[in-house]
């Protein structure tokens, strides 16, 4: 034998694939040579533990938690159980079949810009019926654009996935309403609407990994939202994350004076009395002011104070401080994007009752803090909330199904001492609640009284506890004549949405 | 509607009647759309699929979403299961797909910081036979190390024939229908496999490394 054996050979012995006289003539070798006996040591003790790797036994994870998480995915997307409908297979192992699906798609033109790139039967996005429209005269109209005989770009939809805190939504022009939460997610958001926010957040999904996370005390108007480009005017922080674009289609951001446009992925706009700061975590984003652009690259920042010129301006490296931020401030989009009228038929809100300060955790994942309105899947879900800094309440696992959803209170979980407030705070915080409460929710807890001509005279006495934030820190019910309804009202109670202001307690009496 | 229906009764078991129904009968009623069906095909499985993936992977980050993964792909996937092999082998052809795509993702970017997690091997096997010496384990846990760093080094494609013949035992017909390929392009696959993973093997110097 001239040479060493090859080292796969030597398993082969090892593994008894070799017999003969072959077997026999690598034995001989192996007693005369060194490097290939010590090759033939290595390969025995790896295959040695061949049987331990094989049967090594299994992770122990968070079954039922995990469990959540598979059915919120599914529920998210085409999923038979859910909805009833038959579904056809993932084009997935008959590549012909999965091609012809494609093409026939991109052929019939029905394929969304926002949704996957592999398109799957139920991808199709129904024609979304706008509010009015659109002239063309908006922020993010086609001025400049060539008057050519073109088919006006397919009009957009997002959908709000999260409300932390206060938030109040605007959805078109000449509409001037405060909607609150559940109706916030009850249907898509189309251009034209205004987002604002108190102490918290909302985030809205434009696409499968395309999530706008406006931050606290902020406004956002969505000036563009179609197939050519999306145009959004922040006043405020935006955390952006964008995914793939259709070719051609823009992606900015207007901020003040500034405008900056998304070549990449995640970043962030802060645009506060004239000054604005683009930080972009990856991807690489253009900062637009007159003539002049900049380009900001991952892990950058440029900041720019008020009508100071962009021009010679350079950005500067973010720390790993800052960039751990720009990740924790981002909304994690929800899985198995389909398109927005799907995903509200298949998904359900979850609202959590959270003192401000304390972090909430649903299936094991920070959404945020305070009260907080997410849509979720249906089906059971895991929700905890934070009890001091790091450390979490034992989780409750809670059905959300079809039915309207009562709010989860969690605020027993980190009580803070009762606020000592004065008798004007305490007052304003009242009148605040009152104009708050959903009158129609209310009767509909006593509506069986109601009908027996019983319902004068009832009454419910809440300890109620505001913190700064406009969180209710603490909800109990006290003196009542009304029984178990009165948990129904409480629940209502607990559903109001309190803007900042002063912390105040106080008993509060509803009475019918 | 948001039912609070505490911690106990969140961690739900299957029903007795369906832990006790057979393979078709659980497939049926999950097509159905029951979902205590799909409880029960959960429950009956998700250890294994997270053993699978384990154990190809041989490192513990981000197998709570590759588990996660699976279920999803079966639980929409079902519908076109006509019985061509076991449930269980169905479920391991997906933990298959599922773990090369994680492999194909690794290689595009570094590691985690901590690299492979093999003390959950080394103390399942050992914890499974007789007691060992810590000289012992130290050194099984080298060359558990040794197998994996190995591995890493081939293709994806490679790495998982390779996996599924040298490590589980499999034979090419098997293989053929967990990677989807036929027993030809296997055996070849297999073939330039060997020679690579055993160089690499032998090749590897970093015996005491830190995985």
């Amino acid at each position: 034998m001239s040479g060493h054996v090859a080292p796969h050979r030597l398993a082969d012995l090892a593994a008894g694939r070799l017999e003969g006289r072959v077997a026999a003539r690598v034995r001989v070798h192996l007693d005369g040579c060194d490097a290939c006996r010590a090759a033939w040591d290595k390969v025995r003790a790896a295959r040695g533990t061949f049987a331990d790797l094989a049967s090594a036994p299994p992770p122990e994870l968070k079954w039922d938690r995990l469990r959540a998480q598979v059915y919120w995915s599914v529920g998210s997307g085409s999923f038979p159980a859910v909805d009833g409908r038959a579904d056809r297979p993932r084009a997935r192992w008959p590549w012909l079949v999965g091609g012809a699906l494609a093409a026939a798609a991109i052929a019939v033109a029905v394929w969304a810009p926002w949704s996957s790139s592999t398109p799957t039967p139920r991808a199709a996005v129904p024609s979304p019926s706008l509010p009015v429209a659109d002239d063309g005269d908006g922020p993010g109209g086609q001025a400049g654009a060539p008057i050519a005989v073109e088919l006006a770009p397919t009009p957009l939809l997002a959908v709000i996935t999260l409300i932390e805190g206060d938030a109040s939504l605007v959805r078109g022009p000449g509409a001037d309403e405060l909607v609150d939460a559940d109706e916030i997610g009850a249907s898509a958001i189309a251009v034209g609407a205004r987002l604002a926010t108190g102490d918290g957040r909302v985030a809205l999904q434009l696409g499968p990994a395309s999530v706008v996370t406006l931050g606290e005390r902020s406004s956002l108007a969505l000036g563009r939202l179609d197939e050519g480009g999306v145009e959004l005017v922040v006043d405020g922080q935006v955390d952006i994350e964008v995914a793939r674009r259709t070719a051609g289609q823009r992606f900015t951001v207007l901020a003040g004076g500034r405008t900056i446009e998304v070549r990449g992925t995640a970043f962030r706009v802060v645009h506060r009395d004239g000054e604005v700061a683009v930080a972009c975590e990856h991807g690489r984003v253009a900062v637009t002011s007159g003539d002049a652009t900049v380009e900001v690259g991952a892990g950058q920042e440029l900041a720019l104070g008020h009508a100071e010129p962009l021009l010679g301006r350079l950005p500067r490296p973010l720390d790993d401080a800052d960039l751990a931020a720009l990740v924790a401030s981002r909304v994690k989009p929800l899985p198995a994007w389909t398109d927005p009228q799907t995903v509200l038929r298949t998904t359900r809100p979850l609202a959590v009752v959270a003192p401000r300060s304390r972090a909430v955790r649903v299936d094991n994942r920070i959404v945020g803090s305070g009260p907080i309105w997410m849509l979720v899947a249906p089906g059971s879900h895991e929700v905890a909330a934070e009890t001091a800094p790091g450390r979490f309440a034992p989780g409750r696992w809670v059905e959300v199904g079809d039915a309207p959803a009562k709010p989860l209170v969690l605020a027993e979980s980190a009580r803070p001492a009762p606020a000592v407030t004065s008798a004007a705070a305490r007052n304003a915080r009242k009148q605040e609640l009152e104009r708050r409460l959903d009158r129609g929710r209310l009767r509909t807890c006593v509506r069986d009284i109601e009908k027996q001509g019983l319902l004068e005279g009832t009454y419910v006495e809440l300890e109620i506890g505001v913190d700064a934030g406009g969180a209710i820190s603490f909800l109990n019910v006290g003196e009542t004549n009304l029984g178990s309804r009165a948990s129904c009202i409480r629940d209502a109670v607990a559903s109001a949405r309190l803007g900042p202001g002063a912390a105040a307690s106080w008993r509060h009496r509803i009475a019918f | 509607m948001l039912v609070l229906v505490g911690k106990k009764s969140g961690s739900v078991e299957p029903g007795q009647d369906l832990a006790a129904i057979d393979e078709p009968e659980l497939i049926r009623r999950c097509k159905a759309g029951e979902r205590a069906a799909h409880d029960e095909l959960y429950h009956r499985f998700r250890r294994q699929v997270a053993a699978n993936l384990y154990r190809v992977l041989g490192d513990r980050n981000e197998i709570e979403d590759l588990v996660q993964e699976v279920f999803v792909i079966a639980f929409r996937g079902l519908a076109t299961f006509r019985h061509e092999a076991r449930l269980a082998t169905w479920l391991y052809r997906i933990c298959v797909n599922v773990a090369l795509g994680r492999i194909r993702a690794r290689t595009r970017r570094p590691p985690p910081i901590g690299g492979l997690d093999l003390d959950h091997v080394a103390h399942g096997a050992a914890t499974t036979d007789r007691p060992e010496s810590p000289e012992r384990a130290l050194e099984r846990r080298d060359d558990i190390a040794r197998v994996y760093r190995a591995l890493d080094r081939l293709a994806p494609k490679k790495r998982m024939v390779l996996y599924l013949h040298e490590i589980e035992g499999r034979d090419l017909k098997e293989i053929a229908y967990l990677v989807e390929a036929n027993a030809v392009t296997v055996r070849t696959r297999l073939f330039y496999a060997k020679r690579e993973f055993y160089r690499a093997l032998v090749e590897d110097e970093d015996a005491g490394g830190e995985p």
